[in-house]
């Protein structure tokens, strides 16, 4: 079968194609003929090297994938052959609260990823997609709208009709808009580009902030919500985003920080605004298998389904990777096979 | 009646012993009869100009005291004259989460505080006292009470078995280590003094660190209990880094009130990476103060006074605090 892998990590032109054996099931296993992918940055990160140390050069990239279950191993009954599932990042961390121990097993970093004709993964880490939707819909869900659901959900954060504001209009971003709107919340998005925010806007965003355009982005927000400010902000924003959040932030609001881009401000952090305003900081790295499971539950009973930017096919990954590499996206770059 | 005020906050110079006329109670209002008072670190950096600007020179300082119920308002059913009261030094907060509102009505900082023979509070901050906590203990819970409350209870969710990691040996730290004790946790205390740690230890700490002779002591939190659960985090930014790398997954990190404030950038990492959270706390409500107090009524509560100052010398009191040479509290006597 064919497979990518990460090659030396100097960027998009180390990715290299290879030939390896079909996986077989190993007890607790099944094998997936993975029929789409989606991107997330960390996938460019572990590209570049930026991510951790550096990865052997064997291993396949990519963490989101979905496709047909095509065997199963000994004691294996969650899933069966011909089941359409997708794969949850961290292939062991089902439920409950983050253990550092599924670090190791979160994929396209730790273990082997998803950009492959086939992968033998653990059968507790799938989860079964919808009838309706298709397996690039279910590709798109278990890193960028898994991370989206613990920041807005996890830990009690979202109370109902509060304000929830994303930063830009990444994968992260636009589920964040996706799983605000059905669950009641006035939705705050901020973005470069007017397009992208009228774009945002038609997926349920309330406001839409230019953040080119504003005098500042943390007094529009304050500006929109009468003073108040935002309660839950997924802090996606990078380099020196983290003070900003902390000023558009209300009192008592709750701040998702994610791994990867976010808490590489260069300059001193000043904190007296976390206190002052009771704010609370939360370290997000992706979630567990029951927010896979609630979050597609949240969203078919919302009607919705994720916003796809561009696909790209299998032989043409590279190109997927440089299309994000443009920032041009709205919403999930993803990989068919088909 | 004597009270003190702040005067033009230029330094302790300023505090100022003046005479005003007895306070009335206003509908809602307790007129409170004080019996000891006690000192937090603000409290210093107020009469230095150094806490979010300058105040009426004829502020009464301080936020922290006991006393008792001399006469009441209309409307007032929650207290009655001869209770022996603390109060909340956020006097507008009851119950619930914390709200802008509060900061104007600020015990010692936006509003009058407790320095004076006689104050006059809205009803509704005040804390009835058990019979088995004294004057002077009562005065040095109110701040430091709440504050560890809010910190180690509601944030910190504390249970038997967790580790609590307290930043030197100031009073919050030292109420921190009693409700750690109380809850069956394991106490890590921070110091860079051999001799306080000594002394926290005779108080129950389980685990001492010295930061000075041992700059990482960071790992040493890891190494020597296995990280921990709950950090109260007194030291400010510039301990942040190091506190938030002490931590175990999931722990929780109170970053408490005024000594945060700029420094060089901590590292993030171990926030993202333990699915830490960090959480910015000022004081507690008036419900935490009644449960850190139903708590001390319960389990008994000897804090540690280090000197007692007679209300005459007030001034004194602030230079002993200025001196950083006490651990636990200073209180002032009536």
């Amino acid at each position: 079968m064919k497979v990518y892998e990460v090659g030396t990590q100097k960027g998009v032109d180390s990715l290299r194609t290879a030939e390896r054996d079909e996986p077989k099931a190993a007890a607790g296993q099944a094998v997936v003929k993975i029929h789409a992918n989606s991107l997330n940055y960390r996938d460019y990160m572990v590209l570049n090297g930026w991510y951790g140390g550096p990865k052997p050069e064997t291993l396949i990239p990519v963490s989101d994938g979905a496709g047909e279950v095509v065997a199963v191993g000994d004691g294996v009954s969650n899933v069966s052959v011909g089941d359409r599932v997708c794969i949850s990042f961290f292939s062991k961390w089902m439920d409950g609260p983050f253990g550092p121990q599924y670090f190791g097993s979160d994929l396209g970093g730790g273990a082997d990823g998803t950009l492959a004709e086939f992968g033998a993964f653990p059968a507790d880490a799938l989860v079964k997609l919808p009838d309706d939707w298709s397996y690039a819909d279910g590709a798109c869900l278990p890193v960028a709208g898994v991370t989206a659901w613990n920041c807005i959900m996890g830990a009690g954060a979202y109370k109902e009709g509060e304000t929830v504001l994303l930063l830009g209009t990444g994968g992260v971003s636009i589920f964040g808009v996706q799983i605000g709107k059905a669950k009641g919340a006035n939705v705050l998005i901020t973005s470069s580009s007017d397009d992208k925010l009228a774009k945002a806007k038609s997926l349920g965003a309330d406001h839409g902030i230019n953040y080119k355009k504003a005098e500042s982005w943390p007094k529009a927000v304050l500006e929109i919500t009468g003073g108040k400010g935002a309660d839950v902000i997924v802090e996606t924003g990078g380099p020196g985003s983290l003070e900003k959040s902390f000023e558009a932030a209300a009192f008592n609001g709750r701040i998702g920080l994610i791994g990867g881009l976010a808490g590489q401000a260069e300059s001193p952090l000043n904190t007296m605004p976390l206190v002052g305003k009771n704010l609370s900081l939360r370290g997000v790295t992706c979630g567990s298998k029951k927010m896979l499971q609630d979050l597609i539950d949240t969203m078919v009973a919302a009607g919705e389904k994720p916003v796809i930017d561009k696909t790209f096919p299998f032989d043409a990954a590279a190109d997927a990777f440089r299309h994000m590499e443009s920032q041009a996206h709205l919403g999930k770059i993803v990989i068919t096979h088909d | 009646m004597k009270a003190w005020e702040i005067g033009n906050q230029t330094g302790l110079d300023s505090l100022r012993m003046v005479e005003r006329d007895d306070p009335i109670a206003g509908h809602g209002q307790a007129v409170v009869a004080i019996r000891a008072c006690a000192l937090n670190h603000r409290d210093l950096m107020i009469m230095r100009n150094r806490y979010g600007g300058p105040k009426p020179e004829t502020r009464i300082p301080l936020s922290d005291a006991a006393g008792e119920v001399i006469s009441v308002g209309e409307g007032v059913t929650h207290v009655a004259p001869g209770d022996r009261v603390c109060a909340t030094h956020f006097t507008g907060w009851t119950d619930g989460a914390f709200d802008p509102a509060y900061f104007g009505h600020d015990l010692g900082n936006s509003a009058d505080g407790l320095l004076a023979e006689r104050v006059a509070l809205p009803a509704a901050c005040l804390v009835k006292l058990p019979d088995n906590l004294s004057d002077r203990a009562a005065a040095t819970i109110p701040v430091a009470g709440a504050t560890v409350w809010s910190c180690v209870h509601r944030l910190g969710q504390i249970k038997a078995g967790d580790t609590v990691l307290m930043l030197g040996t100031g009073g919050v730290s030292i109420y921190a280590l009693q409700i750690a004790k109380m809850n069956g946790a394991r106490a890590v205390i921070t110091s860079s003094s051999n001799d306080k740690l000594e002394r926290v230890r005779a108080l129950g700490a389980d685990v001492t660190i010295n930061y000075r002779t041992n700059p990482n002591w960071d790992q040493a939190v890891l190494d020597e209990a296995g990280g921990a659960d709950i950090v109260v985090e007194t030291g400010g930014i510039g301990t942040l880094g190091q506190s938030l790398n002490a931590c175990r997954p999931n722990a929780r990190v109170g970053l408490i009130g005024a000594l945060a404030g700029r420094a060089e950038q901590p590292s993030l990492g171990p926030l993202l990476l333990r699915n830490l959270v960090l959480k910015g706390i000022t004081s507690g409500s008036r419900t935490m103060l009644e449960e850190f107090v139903a708590a001390v009524e319960v389990n008994g509560f000897d804090p540690v006074i280090d000197r007692v100052f007679d209300f005459n010398d007030a001034r004194a009191a602030y230079e002993y605090l200025d001196s950083g040479s006490h651990i636990g509290k200073i209180v002032i006597q009536l």
